[in-house]
């Protein structure tokens, strides 16, 4: 049952930081997982309500939306086991994307439970939590409209979802919306360092350095990627770090294309050449090409729309099968050749 | 009208100078202080007295020509002096100028009237005033003394507070607002350079040197002859203005010779003078109600103000000068003029209502309206009487030009708003506008309080009633009842007399009721909006026992009483469910609710009301805890909430709501969001409609207030305006909001509110037409837009399927911005230009799409599409797509025909495969006309004679009925279906003898073949395979295959093996389904798999594995 599950993972959130070495095996994501909405970083301002609520009780319906890891379904069960504590067995039902939710559990299950008499402490009630929220059929979300609102006084609900617009508007509109920002470098930095001391990990700060940057405010994958980047290599550093996450490196996408800009060939040569012999496949790069130069900032809207136009035909001619590299020294040719006098391609007799 | 004796009041007021500047600035104020009842008195009392003087010369001809000149140059030379400086210099020249031209021009030009009659009736007084003042002046400077301590205590006319402002508080600034008023009239030209700005305030001390005197002098002489500094300015002036006609009176009055002349030239200059024409109207409306303070009018007076640009209707002179004018104002921005948003005090906008009309230069108008609305201001979207300044851009609406014009509304630009911020005092000062705003604000306050002490009460009530004994609870609830209905009638007036003196000790428990629930309304009068609604619905439930007696024969008042059920739609959060039920217990029905959590199949919905329906409520004859039975409470009315909520598990719950609805002897109230989603229309003629709109933003506020007030949470309206724009009129959502900043705030500011609305601003999967709208005529792609490229991209996946195709259908409809700046034949060359690239890049985006549907199934490559199908073409063609309906992608329809068209075709080729070796497009294009003419074109001709032979033709190459409806409906040109006229009875014949005959088949039959029934039905795997083959080749494939090796023989065993072929064909159609289906899916996330699909590939397997198995 999602109840049990959800219990089973708090007691292991509990235990392993304290234990250590005897749960080594467990992924530090989980192990590192915060127990109280004072160890969740970022979104200050957000989490600091959720401390009054978790103190006055009272919860408000809430929607919690933002993008993965940056600590949505953490902060709603830890707010649930601050509000709840020992009573969170009985009184919380998750529900994930991997339960079924469609409109007939939300027609009993969810209502049975909003049904169901838990003694709570005044200023408590139920919590239901539907994680994933945005993967409910809209059908289902209906349902739980009135529920919502009858129940209101012994049970409160709390969504997490990527996408608040898959929240159908009448949800929306009885809801807190929390929208969570990504999380500062300095944010991860921060717990990173924290979790490489727990772990006795080596690293230097470059190594530090590429897993922020790879995780792009997505904590879960920093973490992650600094779990394997232990296991794989023993130290973390710039170069190992790269290795375990396998993704051409962004920034030097992005050089690659304002040399390209700047028409400049040789260089944007030089840099497809350093990606591609690090062995990245043509695929990455020019899918990461394409996710750079929709977000660069120092190209026009124009120029992007031109790059991108390129880049989108070369895509589709290296999923027909053409993965060479001569392909993608193509495609940098022609950026390139976007910028430049049209006359210096007529051959003169 | 009035304009006339304006523009001569103009002119005298320029003689005076002065005055006109104050009547500029006294209008605003007027305006704003309108609403302040103080003002008024004054106004009249000091209409009283001034008038007397001045009404009888209204006429601005007068003043100018006798008195005025003489008089003026006293008065205005003291008020200058007195008060302000600045403007004395343009003043005169403008004065001047407009005596002359006032009398001729001003009747005509409609800005010239505000500026120069007299003010209509109602704002006349302003311009009788301040006729009266020059005259006053003129006459008596005592008397005008005693008269300006009267305005300025009783802040009565403006005029009154203009001379009171100029003599003796001489702070403010005679605006040159009158001056150039005047002018305007004058040339009749939209446009006067009105000096916009008065210098500043502050040059108090504005002595009246020789200028007004000879500023008077002058105009009596000549219209421009004034000093010598003066008159030079004047003729730059009247160069900037308009040359012909139009110079921009700049009618600052300050009176000082050379500095401030100098000074006030250039700024006057500079700044045109617009508010001048409009102004005066507002001015003479502000006098009569009160004169403002004086230092607000400086202000109001200094504001530079935008000669509007004529309405097209005007002659055609008008508008000539009018652009020119406009052109010179753009050209030279005033010195004021920078992006730079100014700070200013806190609400110092307060009372005051804009308008922003056309483009801004340097804002974006949402900016312009946030801006205006943090100070306080109110923001309006069209014109009218009341709007204290418009603020103009360039484009703006013909319409709404008119309406500034006959309104005489003042106009400023950006540079005019930033210029109010700056220095208008916090709270508007002590403005008539600000006072007014007071004075209202107090209002709420006190109203505020009023419902807040009720809420409390109630409360109370409540609590006390749990407590008391039963009887008395009872009693307390009739009571309560009572009260109710009062509160109902007369917005809750009385309940303080019934709950005082239930009034106990409240316990101090905590309330963990979401505030939702704590403060949902308990009266009629508390629900915020759609109070029309809400009496209909009252009404329709009172009178719905006496309906049930006349059997809903008799419609009543307001037609209502023919309906047994209601039906109540609008969007979420604006007490829709709340309404219904409050207003089921007022007239005390007993509810029974059933919502989207209950299941509500057709069979449940059948059975489980008919429970309800027939019964009476319990609690008509039974009472607990030994209270009274309530005879009323035997009325039953059943709610049906979230109808639009039937969903899967739900099928065929709608209809029978619907049958339900029309023969119900219980009143019915159905609430849902979207009433015009076509699974509601079962109920389109069974229910009454009752849609609720979403309140304004006055009806929610007060309620908001009340309860920010009662939990301690401190929320200037500004504040909770932003907040309730910002959800849409939510009022759900803006008390979570107001809740949610309770927990850790006490108070909340403008930025704080604004960022909250937006980060709770509701997601909405954008439906199509709103998608291409914003991305076509939303500016996204305009210069000043901040719409990120992902965001554009983000657009197409708010509705992946089908954005891009509406693009396509629409991108033929805008009014590309790129191309805005040519004209005549460049532009519409420019207009292919940016049309081909859109259509090039759409087609480039039509390759992705292959990739990405077709058998290759890249999805990786949707970002590619977006970019390429959407994002691309629109930013070329984007622009305003007024003028133009959105229409729905029409590739839909012409896809499926062309489909349909194409199975037809496959199904002849395949019954012709036996006689004609030809693929499916030769047959279309050879065989097809051919047996055209053979068989339809002979059947038109020939009559019933040429049946048999048709028959005959039809038989030889296999074909059935079917396929000659085919052959006819893929006529073309003249083959055109629409064209054949076969007799109908050569038509029945033929359908007679064709069904008496028997036909050879080639093969066993396929899809809508007529077939030799049951035995075929017999055979499921048979059929099943048909079903999966309608779509297209799989039909052909059997066929085909039927043909070769079938024959003739119609034994079921015979054609088993068939069929496995069939099935081993259709195999690999079938997995490129189930591929496209699982992409469906990925896609959208959503299960939208097509059932059809889904069903078809299942079956198609099955009936492989069937095959096989009986083989």
């Amino acid at each position: 049952m999602a109840q049990g599950e959800s219990s089973k993972t708090v007691h292991g959130i509990k235990a392993n930081p304290n234990a250590g070495g005897s749960n080594y095996e467990l992924p530090w994501v989980e192990k590192y997982r915060p127990v109280y909405l004072d160890d969740i970083v970022g979104n200050t301002e957000t989490i600091e309500r959720l401390k009054i609520i978790a103190k006055d009780g009272n919860m408000p319906h809430v929607i919690i939306s933002g993008m993965p890891g940056i600590g949505k379904t953490t902060s709603i069960l830890c707010l649930a086991r601050q509000l709840l504590g020992d009573a969170y067995k009985e009184a919380v039902l998750e529900l994930n994307a991997s339960d079924e939710r469609g409109i007939d559990v939300v027609r009993n299950r969810i209502k049975g439970f909003a049904q169901k008499k838990v003694t709570l402490p005044a200023g408590r009630q139920k919590i239901v939590i539907l994680d994933e929220a945005d993967s409910m059929t809209s059908g289902a979300q209906q349902a739980l409209r009135r529920t919502m609102e009858i129940y209101s006084s012994t049970t409160r609900f709390a969504f997490a979802c990527n996408q608040s617009n898959k929240i159908i508007e009448p949800l929306q509109s009885r809801c807190a919306i929390l929208r969570y920002a990504r999380l500062t470098d300095a944010q991860v930095v921060r717990r990173i360092n924290q979790i490489c001391t727990a772990e006795k990990v080596e690293f230097s700060d470059d190594g530090i350095a590429a897993l922020v940057f790879s995780a792009e405010g997505d904590m879960r994958q920093a973490i992650n990627n600094l779990q394997s980047t232990f296991a794989g290599f023993g130290f973390v550093n710039g170069d190992n770090v790269f290795k375990v996450v396998d993704s051409p490196h962004p920034i030097k996408v992005q050089a690659m294309i304002k040399c390209c800009h700047e028409t400049k060939i040789d260089e944007a040569m030089d840099i497809l050449k350093e990606l591609w012999d690090l062995g990245y496949s043509t695929h990455d790069i020019i899918s990461t090409m394409f996710r750079v130069t929709k977000t660069i900032p120092s190209l026009s809207e124009h120029a992007k729309l031109e790059f991108i136009k390129e880049i989108g035909f070369t895509h589709m001619r290296i999923l027909e099968g053409v993965q060479t590299f001569l392909q993608l020294s193509g495609c940098v040719a022609r950026l390139c050749k976007i910028n430049m006098k049209p006359s210096l391609f007529i051959i003169k007799k | 009208m009035p304009s006339d004796i304006r523009s001569f009041f103009g002119g005298g007021g320029q003689g005076t100078q002065k005055l006109p500047a104050r009547k500029e600035e006294a209008p605003p104020t007027k305006k704003r202080g309108r609403p302040a009842t103080r003002r008024v008195i004054h106004d009249d009392s000091e209409e009283d007295d001034a008038p007397t003087k001045p009404t009888p010369k209204k006429s601005a001809p007068k003043a100018k020509r006798e008195p005025t000149p003489e008089g003026q140059a006293t008065t205005t030379s003291d008020y200058f002096g007195s008060k302000k400086p600045k403007r004395s210099e343009p003043v005169k020249r403008k004065n001047a100028t407009t005596e002359v031209t006032t009398p001729k021009a001003s009747p005509k030009s409609s800005p010239a009237k505000s500026r120069t009659k007299p003010s209509p009736p109602a704002t006349n007084g302003r311009t009788s005033t301040r006729a009266k003042k020059p005259m006053t002046y003129n006459e008596d400077e005592d008397n005008i003394d005693a008269y300006l301590n009267d305005d300025d205590d009783g802040a009565d006319d403006i005029f009154a507070a203009d001379f009171k402002n100029r003599r003796i508080d001489t702070d403010n600034y005679v605006e040159s607002l009158d001056v150039t008023h005047v002018k305007l009239p004058h040339h009749q030209t939209p446009k006067r350079k009105g000096t916009k700005k008065a210098k500043d305030d502050h040059e108090e001390n504005y002595e009246p040197d020789g200028h007004d005197i000879n500023m008077k002098d002058t105009d009596a002489d000549s219209d421009f002859t004034v000093s010598d500094d003066h008159k030079e300015a004047v003729k730059s002036k009247s160069k900037d203005g308009g040359k012909s006609t139009k110079t921009s009176s700049r009618k600052r009055k300050s009176v000082e010779l050379s500095e401030e002349d100098e000074e006030a030239e250039p700024s006057k200059k500079t700044r045109k003078a617009a508010p001048a024409k409009k102004s005066p109207v507002k001015k003479k409306a502000k006098k009569e109600d009160v004169p403002e303070n004086p230092k607000v009018q400086e202000i109001f007076d200094s504001i530079p103000t935008i000669r509007p640009p004529t309405p097209p209707p005007a002659s055609g002179e008008a508008k000539k000068f009018n652009f020119r004018a406009q052109h010179a104002n753009s050209g030279a921005p005033p010195s004021a003029g920078s992006a730079d948003i100014p700070t200013g005090q806190p609400n110092c906008l307060a009372g005051l209502t804009f308008v922003f009309t056309g483009l801004l230069q340097t804002l974006q108008r949402e900016e312009g309206q946030a801006l205006v609305k943090r100070y306080g201001g109110k923001v309006t979207t069209a014109p009218s009487k009341k709007t204290s300044y418009v603020v103009l851009g360039s484009d703006a609406g013909p319409k709404k030009l008119q309406t500034i014009r006959t309104n005489g509304i003042k106009t400023i630009d950006e540079d005019g708003l930033f210029e109010l911020i700056r220095r208008l005092p916090a709270n508007g000062g002590d403005s008539k506008a600000a006072a007014a705003y007071e004075e209202k604000q107090k209002a709420e306050e006190e109203k505020i309080k009023k419902m807040a002490a009720e809420m409390e009460r109630e409360e109370r009530q409540e609590k006390q009633k749990a407590e008391e004994a039963k009887m008395n609870q009872l009693a307390t609830r009739m009571q309560k009842g009572d009260q109710r209905k009062d509160g109902a009638g007369r917005a809750g007036g009385g309940k303080a007399s019934s709950s005082g003196n239930l009034e106990k000790a409240v316990e101090a428990r905590p309330d963990n009721r979401l505030w939702t629930v704590k403060y949902a309304p308990t009266q009629l009068s508390q629900i915020c909006g759609n109070k029309t609604q809400v009496d209909k619905l009252q009404k329709w439930l009172k009178n719905f026992p006496r309906a049930v007696r006349t059997n809903f024969k008799l419609a009543g008042a307001d037609g209502s009483g023919t309906y047994r059920a209601v039906i109540i739609h609008g969007p979420p959060g604006i007490g829709k469910t709340t309404a219904a039920h409050l207003v089921a217990k007022l007239e005390g029905y007993d509810i029974v609710e059933s919502n989207a959590s209950d299941t509500r199949s057709k069979k449940l919905v059948e059975e489980g009301l008919r429970g309800v329906l027939s019964t009476t409520s319990l609690l008509g004859y039974f009472s607990g805890d030994g209270k009274q039975v309530e005879a009323s409470k035997k009325k039953m009315v059943l709610i049906m909430d979230e109808v639009d909520g039937m969903s899967a598990g739900d099928r065929g719950g709608v209809g029978a709501l619907a049958a339900v609805c029309k023969k119900t002897q219980v009143p019915m109230i159905l609430i849902c969001n979207d009433r015009r989603l076509p699974k509601m229309k079962p109920f389109d003629h069974c229910t009454y409609d009752l849609p609720f709109r979403r309140p304004t933003v006055d009806h929610i506020r007060s309620r908001i207030m009340t309860i920010a007030f009662r939990e301690g949470l401190k929320v200037p309206p500004n504040v909770i305006n932003a907040l309730i724009e910002g959800s849409n009129a939510d009022i759900r959502q803006v008390v979570n909001m107001v809740s949610t900043a309770k927990l850790d705030q006490e108070a909340m500011d403008f930025d704080g509110g604004k960022s909250m609305s937006k980060a709770w601003e509701k997601h909405v999967i954008l439906k199509p037409w709103d998608i291409v709208g914003k991305i076509l005529g939303g500016g996204m792609f305009a210069a000043s837009s901040k719409a990120t490229l992902n965001e554009k991209i983000e657009l197409y996946f708010n509705d992946h399927e089908l954005s891009y195709l509406m693009l396509q259908e629409n991108y033929l409809g805008t009014n590309p911005i790129v191309a805005s700046t040519y004209t005549g034949k460049e532009r519409n060359l420019k207009m292919l230009e940016l049309v081909d690239n859109a259509a090039s890049s759409i087609s480039d985006g039509d390759l992705v799409d292959r990739m990405i549907h077709g058998s290759q199934q890249q999805w990786s490559l949707m970002p590619t599409h977006a970019a390429f199908s959407f994002v691309r073409p629109a930013s070329f063609v984007s622009g305003s797509m007024a003028g133009y309906k959105t229409g729905f992608p029409s590739w839909l329809g012409k896809n499926s025909s062309a489909q349909k068209m194409q199975r037809m075709v496959k199904e002849i080729q395949g019954h012709m495969r036996l006689r004609s070796s030809a693929d499916r497009h030769e047959i279309r294009q050879s065989y097809v006309p051919v047996l055209w003419s053979q068989m339809v074109k002979k059947l038109e001709t020939d009559g019933k004679e040429a049946v048999p032979a048709v028959i005959d033709l039809m038989d030889s190459y296999f074909l059935t009925k079917d396929d000659f409806d085919a052959i006819q409906e893929l006529g073309v040109g003249y083959m055109d279906q629409e064209k054949v006229n076969i007799e109908s009875q050569a038509k029945a014949t033929f359908t007679r003898l064709y069904n008496q005959q028997s036909h050879p088949l080639p093969f066993m039959k396929a899809g809508n073949v007529l077939q030799p029934k049951a035995k075929q039905k017999e055979q499921p795997d048979l059929e099943e395979a048909i079903e999966e083959s309608d779509d297209d080749q799989v039909i052909n494939e059997v066929k085909e295959e039927d043909e070769e090796e079938v024959d003739l023989s119609k034994d079921k065993y015979v054609k088993q093996p068939k069929k496995k072929k069939a099935a081993a064909k259709p195999k690999p159609a079938a997995k490129k389904r189930t591929k496209k289906d699982d992409s469906d899916e990925e896609l959208s996330d959503e299960e939208e798999v097509k059932p059809k699909k889904g069903k078809a590939v299942a079956r198609g397997n099955n009936s492989k594995g069937r095959g096989r198995g009986r083989k």
